[in-house]
């Protein structure tokens, strides 16, 4: 299968502090990869080199170069506001913009001017509604504040809200973490369907997890990359034994 | 009798209370070993219920009788004084007593034996008040001190009653200041009911015409003067409008910069350089207003072809708007950067650029914040007083015109009241109405920016 993103290299640091060292890892196309590892181990720092989103932060450094469809994201040409368009991201904690759950998901499509009229924005809003199984519980009231939903429905409000700008890449930072069992299974359901179509990389602390969604796994640990490989083989055999710490829980 | 001066009394007081506050914490540990068991608040809990009960109602013995006592005497030599003389006239009877007063304490000699010898009585009875004031409130710490302190057990919780006693104090400041409050209303509104009495309310509220000339003594010569408050209001209105026009879109913007733009280091040099703005007193920007505006809006206006009055409604607006550029700049700049990171984070993980996220995003968030700041800077502009003094006008001329001189509800309030005045005079009466319509305005301001900041934080909680 195709590889979507291929990291070179990557390295990152936070002023003299290396949060990330030396990662090179491939992507593949619509599949979901897992990135596991104890927390401070550098897996979210990676996922935010994936989409430049580390620019935000002041005296944050990057070496390497991260490639999406064979072309540098930090290359001279790249603008980090076009290339978030192609690479979403779904956050921790789940944060809807104080508006109308229409608004929060129009927001993107607004932006980057991606509808011409209000009926393909309406259309826009409802197809990411639909792809992110929240039409039938939201329809009535889309003029309500999305603030007011559930946790677990403001999480799909944001996976909505990141599929509605039709990304290519999305990127999921422990989207469960503050969620319980039931919005969480939800949530996986939704990201088994919509893989098809995007390629997903999600940053996650329940192994699980990790074994129920994803086709490939990642285990960093203390900003190494320790072991990359299918979910599958990971979980079972893994070739080095700190993931097989890790893994049955022996530490982290 | 021996006077004992109240700097005395109040330390005696404080040792005394600070006495048992020793005394019960040592004295509980012994009563507690006597029962065997641990008492069941902290020794130091039994020492702050006996020094707050010796204390405080000591304390409040020893205010009254400072303030109500030498009052009451006051009234015993006026009534003494009447007595002696039935036919004086009552104002005469209060100059006696000054004159008694001033003598008692040495400021002033006389050879009249009637006043010396009622200035002796008087000492003296001040003598016997000071005296009994510090007994009554040394006593009284001592024995309320004492009776605490002996009740005390190590089964009963201290720390409850030290907490109760300590929440009411915190709720008797509040309603001090709630009733401070109150009595200014009053004040007021006592003043200028009497206004009310000598000129017709709706023509005061109503009126177009302004002009409080009227005659100070029965043989001068004037017009009966003419309170219709509209054009001051509209005066107050114009400035604060240009001052507003001037401060919030700086205030704005600087707050957006500080808060959105700024790297660490040129915020920590700016904000407290915005900040000191606040700093400045305002004669001091009056001074500016008056001597450099002024001109210098006169001169621009001259060389366009306008004729600008010296004393500007805009000169004295943009300096006042100058002056309130820091109450809206930090407060926004406060306001702006509690908006959580996460959601700018959202906004720009969806490609949104910093512009798209500040306007979509961080400032609709930061809506209620922001208009609480821009409202609390309104009513500070009305009732903004030095500024306008040094560089608004005096007479009360209706317009709109920035370039024209008009004055303000402050300004005619300080030059109605300063100087000699009668305080029985519409012309003076009237500055209570005015203050009083001033403070109906402002309220009425921040009622209203309250409900709205109220319903947007609803909307974007």
């Amino acid at each position: 299968m195709a590889i979507k993103i291929r990291a070179k290299n990557v390295e990152v640091s936070y002023g003299d502090k290396k949060a990330i060292k030396d990662i090179s890892l491939n992507i593949k196309k619509n599949t979901i990869t897992a990135l596991i590892g104890p927390s401070g181990c550098g897996k979210s720092t990676f996922l935010r080199c994936l989409n430049r989103m580390n620019d935000v932060i002041e005296n944050c450094s990057i070496k390497g170069s991260v490639l999406l469809d064979e072309q540098d994201i930090y290359g001279p040409d790249i603008d980090p506001v076009e290339l978030r368009a192609r690479v979403g991201m779904v956050f921790q904690k789940a944060n809807p913009f104080p508006k109308s759950i229409f608004d929060n998901i129009a927001y993107g499509p607004r932006i980057h001017g991606l509808a011409s009229s209000d009926n393909e924005l309406k259309d826009i809003v409802h197809n990411s509604l639909e792809k992110a199984g929240l039409i039938d519980e939201v329809k009535d009231r889309l003029n309500d504040q999305a603030t007011g939903l559930s946790g677990g429905q403001q999480q799909r409000i944001c996976i909505a809200r990141a599929i509605a700008v039709s990304p290519e890449v999305i990127l999921m930072d422990e989207p469960c973490s503050a969620l319980d069992p039931i919005a969480t299974a939800k949530i996986e359901e939704l990201m088994n369907e919509i893989s098809e179509t995007y390629t997903i990389i999600i940053v996650t602390h329940s192994m699980q997890q990790a074994a129920r969604v994803s086709k490939k796994t990642a285990f960093f640990h203390l900003g190494d990359l320790i072991e990359y490989n299918d979910t599958d083989k990971i979980f079972t055999q893994p070739d080095n034994e700190k993931t097989q710490d890790y893994i049955t829980g022996r530490f982290g | 009798m021996q006077n004992i001066p109240l700097s005395f009394v109040f330390f005696m007081l404080i040792g005394v209370s600070l006495f048992f506050y020793f005394y019960s914490k040592n004295n509980i540990l012994k009563k507690a070993a006597f029962v065997g068991q641990r008492s069941k608040a902290l020794p130091s809990h039994y020492g702050q219920q006996s020094f707050l009960w010796a204390f405080i109602p000591s304390a409040i013995i020893l205010i009254f009788l400072t303030i109500g006592g030498p009052n009451y005497i006051d009234q015993l030599f006026y009534n003494k004084i009447q007595e002696l003389n039935p036919k004086l006239n009552q104002s005469f009877v209060s100059l006696i007593l000054a004159k008694v007063i001033n003598v008692s304490n040495g400021k002033i000699a006389t050879a009249d034996e009637k006043i010396l010898s009622l200035a002796s009585d008087y000492k003296a009875a001040l003598d016997q008040l000071h005296f009994y004031r510090g007994l009554v409130v040394i006593l009284c710490a001592a024995l309320v001190g004492m009776f605490v302190s002996s009740l005390q057990s190590p089964r009963a919780n201290a720390r409850e009653n030290v907490e109760k006693l300590i929440i009411n104090i915190f709720f008797v400041s509040a309603v001090i200041a709630i009733f401070t409050t109150g009595a200014i209303i009053l004040s007021l509104l006592f003043e200028a009911l009497r206004f009310f009495s000598l000129y017709n309310f709706f023509n005061f509220l109503f009126g177009l015409h302004w002009a409080p000339n009227v005659a100070i003594r029965s043989d001068q010569v004037a017009a009966a003067g003419s309170f219709g408050m509209i054009p001051v209001l509209v005066g107050t209105l114009l400035i604060s409008f240009i001052a507003m026009c001037v401060a919030i879109p700086i205030g704005l913007f600087s707050a957006i910069y500080l808060a959105e733009f700024a790297s660490p280091r040129t915020r920590d040099f700016v904000k407290p350089t915005l900040e000191i703005l606040a700093g400045i007193p305002t004669v001091v920007y009056g001074y500016f207003a008056a001597l450099t505006a002024a001109p210098f809006f006169r001169e621009i206006g001259f060389s366009l072809g306008l004729d600008v009055s010296s004393e500007s409604a805009l000169a004295a607006g943009a300096v006042m708007g100058i002056m309130i550029i820091p109450f809206i700049s930090s407060l926004s700049d406060d306001v702006i950067r509690a908006v959580p990171q996460s959601l700018r984070d959202g906004s720009m993980g969806l490609g949104a650029t910093k512009a798209e996220t500040i306007y979509n995003v961080v400032l609709p968030a930061a809506i209620p914040g922001l208009v609480g700041a821009v409202l609390l800077a309104v009513s500070r502009a009305i009732g903004e007083t030095m500024i306008v003094v040094m560089a608004a006008g005096l007479s009360a001329s209706l317009t709109v015109n920035p370039l024209d001189s008009v004055t303000t509800v402050t300004v005619q309030i300080v030059s109605l009241l300063t100087g000699d005045t009668e305080f029985d005079d519409i012309k003076t009466l009237s500055a209570f109405g005015l203050g009083l319509a001033l403070f109906f305005f402002t309220l009425l301001l921040n009622i209203f920016a309250l409900s709205i900041s109220r319903r947007l934080a609803e909307r974007y909680d």
